[in-house]
């Protein structure tokens, strides 16, 4: 093989590698594999991440927080709840005090949340989608956010 | 019951609690929150009046709130240097999606200062608070708590607007001594009379916090052992009153504000009587940039020396004029610092230092 050959073929690998990790690039909402839920849209996600009753087949839809990592809590500040970090901090501590409703779990570590997420079906997280494409127990219920 | 027995029963409820670690659990879902503040205050207050007064304040608030399906319990026990009481105990049942109605101890719904802050001090951006929100015990004289049943409920309208009406039905609190004494669950007394609160509120995004509303309040207030309402020949209230409110955020701004006209039906031995006052204030906030919000409070009270029933509370803020600067640190804590100058019935105007830290855990 030549080495304008070689040299091309390798650029060409590279691009197509760049691409599919761009495409992974991406936050889903999931809830587990069994759960009856299908979809959710944004207004109901932000209404379960600030604490206001979303139901479906007459059961409270509860929202797990996911913060493995501080981008994914970035771009979940940003797309979900719409909010800075303090302003959602003193929303989720006005939720105990004002209405007796304790605020979203969370996890830092994903078996746990894989664990939770299997235990209520009616609960949702949110999470990289190469997390969610490796994990046979969940099902990925929407795209929330996509690298530009 | 004794201070020393509420003490070990707020330190074995908070135990309970601590070791019954919130997880997610599908029975159900539990949270428990410790508010903490503490800081000195300075009162100049006149020579004529008295000598000059320092205070230090500690106080320890644990909130228990536990969720499962439709139920719901609410617990909030407070521990400070002169004082550890339950102040709400509630349990509730999720009527509807929107809906709920709870039955216990709770702030009443007409004082909506209590019912965003209650007692999250680092939650609220100034260290007092104003006359007409606040609690029994520290100066207040309107009834903030009732015991009995409080039903919630809000309706959407178009578009993002919401409604929502809060109402209760309990007991009211009695004229003690010094104050006004509501209430209390671990030491009922049976001279409790009626009281019922109402609050309606306009929410322009229901997502959102600004809000206006309307409050009403009518208690029945027993006397029992004021010793200036038993000289005057007082045998209980009859408090009426009527208010409205606005808590707004614009831009970097916040304005909270309320003004209420209460109307006493004094029940004398020998004649009864009937006096009223207007009790009001407005609160800016702006924050400012690095964590620091500057805060300001005008507060007036107008009839204080014609209402005998402000006469039995003598050491009530009723005027005030305030500016104050918070900043935030490490995420879950605050300093806070406040001047200003305030006037009492018994010791007239005065200037007031109060600094305070104050944290919320985890």
């Amino acid at each position: 093989m030549s080495p304008v050959r070689a040299l091309l073929i390798c650029c060409l690998g590279i691009m197509l590698y760049t691409q599919a990790a761009g495409a992974e690039r991406q936050v889903v909402l999931v809830a587990a594999a069994t759960s009856p839920l299908h979809d959710l849209d944004s207004l109901e996600l932000r209404k379960i991440y600030l604490g206001f009753p979303v139901t479906r087949d007459g059961k409270i839809v509860r929202g797990l927080r996911n913060t493995e990592d501080e981008d994914l809590n970035r771009i979940f500040l940003q797309t979900i709840v719409a909010m800075s970090e303090k302003a959602y901090r003193r929303r989720l501590l006005s939720l105990p005090l004002r209405q007796g409703i304790p605020r979203p779990d969370k996890y830092n570590n994903p078996e746990h949340l894989l664990e939770a997420l299997s235990r209520d079906p009616y609960s949702v997280t949110y999470m990289w989608k190469d997390a969610a494409d490796h994990s046979a127990d969940i099902k990925t219920l929407k795209v929330i956010w996509q690298q530009d | 019951m004794t201070t020393y027995t509420r003490y070990w029963i707020a330190s074995t409820l908070a135990l309970i609690a601590l070791f019954n670690a919130p997880q997610a659990r599908p029975e159900g879902q539990q949270d428990l929150l410790l508010f903490l503040s503490a800081g000195p205050s300075y009162h100049d207050v006149t020579p004529d009046d008295g000598p000059e007064d320092y205070e230090v304040a500690l106080d320890a608030d644990i909130l228990y709130t536990y969720l499962n399906g439709r139920f719901r319990l609410l617990g909030e026990y407070i521990a400070a240097i002169d004082e550890a009481e339950l102040e709400r105990f509630q349990l509730g049942w999720q009527t509807g999606q929107e809906s709920i109605g709870w039955l216990g101890r709770f702030h009443s719904p007409s004082r909506y200062w209590n019912s965003i802050y209650h007692h999250g001090q680092f939650l609220q951006t100034s260290i007092t608070r104003p006359l007409i929100e606040q609690f029994e015990d520290d100066g207040g004289v309107l009834p903030t708590h009732s015991t009995g049943l409080l039903f919630e409920t809000a309706h959407k309208l178009d578009g993002t607007a919401d409604l929502r009406f809060a109402f209760s039905f309990g007991a009211a609190p009695v004229i003690d001594r010094t104050e006004l004494k509501p209430f209390d669950l671990l030491d009922p007394g049976s001279s409790n009379r009626a009281a019922a609160d109402m609050r309606f509120a306009y929410l322009p995004d229901q997502l959102e916090e600004n809000q206006i509303g309307l409050v009403l309040s009518g208690s029945d207030l027993e006397v029992d052992g004021s010793h200036s309402a038993e000289q005057q020949g007082l045998r209980r209230v009859e408090q009426a009153s009527i208010g409205v409110y606005l808590d707004w955020r614009w831009q970097d701004w916040r304005f909270l504000s309320s003004l209420a006209p209460v109307i006493n039906r004094m029940k004398r031995q020998a004649h009864n009587q009937t006096d009223s006052f207007l009790s009001g204030y407005f609160q800016a906030e702006y924050e400012l940039k690095y964590d620091w919000t500057l805060f300001g409070r005008l507060e007036q009270t107008n009839n204080t020396s014609s209402s005998d029933y402000l006469e039995l509370f003598p050491h009530a803020v009723t005027d005030r004029q305030m500016l104050g600067l918070r900043f935030d640190l490490a995420r879950q804590q605050a300093l806070s610092f406040e001047v200003s100058r305030a006037k009492t019935p018994a010791d007239g105007d005065f200037e007031q230092y109060l600094l305070q830290w104050s944290l919320v855990f985890p």
